[in-house]
């Protein structure tokens, strides 16, 4: 029973950090500003499932606090940098 | 055996995590990468999360795993609807 449970834990800590690795790549690859702000979202919320595995894993659940200031943060700062893109004079025009 | 239970879903969790990465650096076009990264995303961490609250078993880490969900399922869905808003607003003008 023991060995089912850290199996399971250490595939789930395995798979959230591939999807790290290929989120930052994307981040890294694509040009458009809108996917890299999608794709910068999707990394805030691998990394609150990041915190959640490691409260999980000290046995401390004061740490799920961070959970909750990272999705406040996300979400406000995605809305506040759409503004900027929709009020930004077009440069290229 | 609920830990058990608690490990399968942050394992399934991780997964959808992942299947969400892959989505974003794989398919086409903003929509579609949006589409990906929204659903997959959501789910995975909602999952993740409710398997940390499984297991932790107490009063505090339930409330803030619940009030969690519920805000990120509200948010998340608000924010994608915003980008496809603004990639609207920027390529029409």
């Amino acid at each position: 029973m023991l060995m089912i449970n850290n199996i399971l834990q250490v595939s789930a800590i395995l798979c959230v950090l591939m999807a790290v690795l290929l989120t930052l790549l994307a981040v890294w690859r694509f040009a458009d500003i809108l996917v890299k702000l999608v794709a910068l979202e999707v990394l805030v919320n691998l990394f609150i499932c990041g915190v959640g595995i490691w409260a999980l894993h000290i046995h401390f659940s004061a740490l799920l606090d961070i959970c909750i200031a990272l999705s406040l943060i996300m979400f406000l700062s995605t809305v506040a940098y759409l503004q900027f893109l929709v009020k930004r004079k077009p440069d290229n025009a | 055996m609920l830990d058990v239970f608690g490990n399968l879903l942050l394992f399934i969790g991780a997964l959808f995590a992942l299947i969400a990465a892959i989505g974003l650096y794989r398919l086409p076009g903003l929509y579609l990468k949006m589409h990906a990264a929204t659903k997959a995303g959501t789910l995975g961490t909602g999952l993740i999360l409710l398997g940390v609250a499984i297991q932790l078993r107490n009063l505090h880490t339930l409330t803030e795993v619940i009030l969690l969900v519920l805000f990120i399922s509200i948010t998340n869905p608000i924010s994608a609807h915003l980008i496809a808003k603004v990639n609207l607003a920027i390529k029409k003008a």
